[in-house]
């Protein structure tokens, strides 16, 4: 049954539409933090911004945007304009159609404390739309994440990470969870999640894998 | 169970007579007798007893692996041989009767009756014990590859394979298993290669984060030869491992392998401000230290 159907969507549907499908579907199933039930996706490496009566804002169209996070407020997306596989930035739009003008949020490529970055990706946007966290490579064998004030775009490194989520509700609201690598005590690494303030404090482990991140984020709604 | 008067339960200090005049060994923990090792803790030995044939009327000696007939009072087994009484200071291994309790002349038959005590292989290398069949197996599976790169590069084999041992804890991890990545070399999200020499695009079931190679050596190759834009060394641009490790000891000959990687390290290998760039190059020497030893059971 389920491949006649998939068959069946297969005939019937352009992939253009098939792509959308896919996008709400999967943006469906895992929420999102922009405003009400607005949210910004990826297709063929453009922007849109799908708003919450079902009309589709178009962003960008360079064809090399993707990962796009929409502001709380609904009228900015950030998301990653790629150039080459080794040179990345973050921009930002404005998703109000007759002001958008899509720009690098901090200039490129990023300096921070001496050292020159020219691969960004994951940025996301703090509860209060007020900053953007993003990930920059940090030496071989981790990344770092890296904010920007969007009243003062001057870099800042908040903690050395291999991926991260900003808690977008509850206690934590604004705080980071972020895997870190660290060295056990025999040879090589371990990779748990920790909870970090947005300075890059530790406040504590909050587990192992990403079930317990999930279970952690359930818990804070 | 009583103690007997020189045991104790756990390990002690290396080199320190333990239990009946034994050795203890640092590294392991057990104790070493001329023929076995022994497991503080335990009153047995870990491995059989090599004369012991049973004796049908004597229970105790039915149980090969227990020390002087489960009675210490009594009796004391310095060769881990034979139980013998206290006034008794035991025969040597060299005059231990041969198979069927011939007398032991002439070249002796193995394991029985080496003339000299025999000096068996450390307990590192038992693959029996603890974790050392997966660490002795990675630096068997690896070695004729960090041979390869030894004799490109001019790094030692020995510190190849500890800098690997140390960043994949012997092969252990899940890129090292899953994405033949050894050195821990990150894949920024959106990336297919990081732009790290001779990596390929990640497959399906890939660890998530991690570049993908195609064997050890592609890994060690990129991790050695990669030059990195937002690394920094003084008086280089786009420095990579291998100008760092050469600029060091061109600077100074005798650094320690500890300080070698320390600057390997900070100037962004595990950079400055993560949680393991302090005491890097003390973890790599010291696991280093680790793999020589495994590369002597293997006898290199």
């Amino acid at each position: 049954m389920l491949g006649r159907l998939t068959i069946g969507l297969r005939f019937r549907l352009g992939w253009r539409r098939k792509a959308w499908i896919g996008v709400i579907a999967v943006l469906i199933a895992i929420g999102g933090q922009g405003f009400a039930n607005s949210f910004a996706v990826a297709v063929s490496g453009n922007i849109f911004v799908v708003q919450s009566d079902g009309e589709r804002v178009r962003v960008t169209s360079s064809g090399s945007d993707s990962d796009p996070d929409l502001s709380p407020d609904g009228r900015k997306v950030v998301f990653v304009r790629r150039f080459s596989d080794e040179r990345s930035e973050i921009w930002i739009a404005s998703v109000v159609a007759a002001a958008a003008s899509p720009h690098p949020l901090p200039n490129w490529p990023l300096r921070i404390n001496g050292r020159v970055f020219a691969y960004a990706s994951s940025p996301r946007f703090s509860p209060d739309g007020g900053t953007v966290f993003f990930l920059v490579p940090f030496g071989a064998t981790t990344q770092a994440i890296v904010k920007v004030a969007l009243a003062n775009p001057d870099p800042q490194f908040v903690a050395a990470a291999l991926s991260f989520k900003v808690v977008v509700a509850g206690q934590y609201k604004g705080d980071l969870v972020a895997r870190i690598r660290k060295a056990k005590l025999a040879p090589g690494y371990y990779e748990w999640y920790w909870l970090l303030t947005p300075e890059g404090r530790e406040l504590g482990i909050v587990g192992q894998d990403e079930r317990d991140v999930a279970l952690f984020m359930e818990q804070q709604k | 169970m009583g103690y007997y008067y020189e045991w104790e339960p756990s390990a002690t200090k290396n080199g320190t007579e333990k239990f009946t005049g034994y050795l203890r060994d640092a590294e392991s923990g057990l104790d070493y007798a001329v023929n076995r090792y022994m497991q503080p803790g335990m009153g047995r030995f870990l491995t059989a007893d090599p004369s012991a044939g049973s004796d049908p009327a004597s229970p105790e000696t039915w149980n090969r692996y227990a020390y002087v007939l489960d009675d210490p009072i009594n009796y004391h087994d310095p060769y881990g041989r034979e139980a013998c009484p206290p006034d008794d200071p035991c025969q040597p291994p060299s005059t231990f009767p041969g198979p069927g309790g011939s007398p032991g002349l002439g070249t002796p038959d193995p394991p029985f009756g080496n003339p000299e005590p025999v000096d068996p292989l450390p307990p590192i290398c038992n693959t029996k014990l603890g974790n050392n069949k997966s660490t002795l197996a990675f630096v068997s599976d690896n070695y004729n590859a960090a041979l390869c790169l030894a004799a490109e590069s001019g790094v030692s084999v020995s510190w190849l394979l500890g800098w690997a041992a140390e960043e994949s804890g012997y092969g252990g991890s899940p890129q090292a298993g899953a994405n033949q990545n050894h050195v821990n070399e990150s894949l920024p999200k959106g990336s297919v290669t990081g732009g790290w020499v001779n990596a390929v695009a990640c497959p399906a079931g890939s660890a998530s984060g991690w570049a993908c190679f195609n064997s050890f050596y592609d890994s060690f190759y990129a991790a050695l030869y990669t030059q990195h834009q937002s690394w920094s060394y003084p008086g280089q641009t786009n420095p990579s491992v291998l100008s760092i490790i050469s600029a060091v000891l061109s600077a100074n000959p005798n650094a320690t392998e500890s300080q070698v990687f320390q600057a390997v390290a900070g100037a962004g290998f595990d950079a400055k401000g993560s949680p393991t760039n302090a005491g890097y190059g003390d973890r790599v020497q010291n696991v280093t230290a680790g793999v020589i030893k495994r590369l002597k059971c293997l006898g290199d």
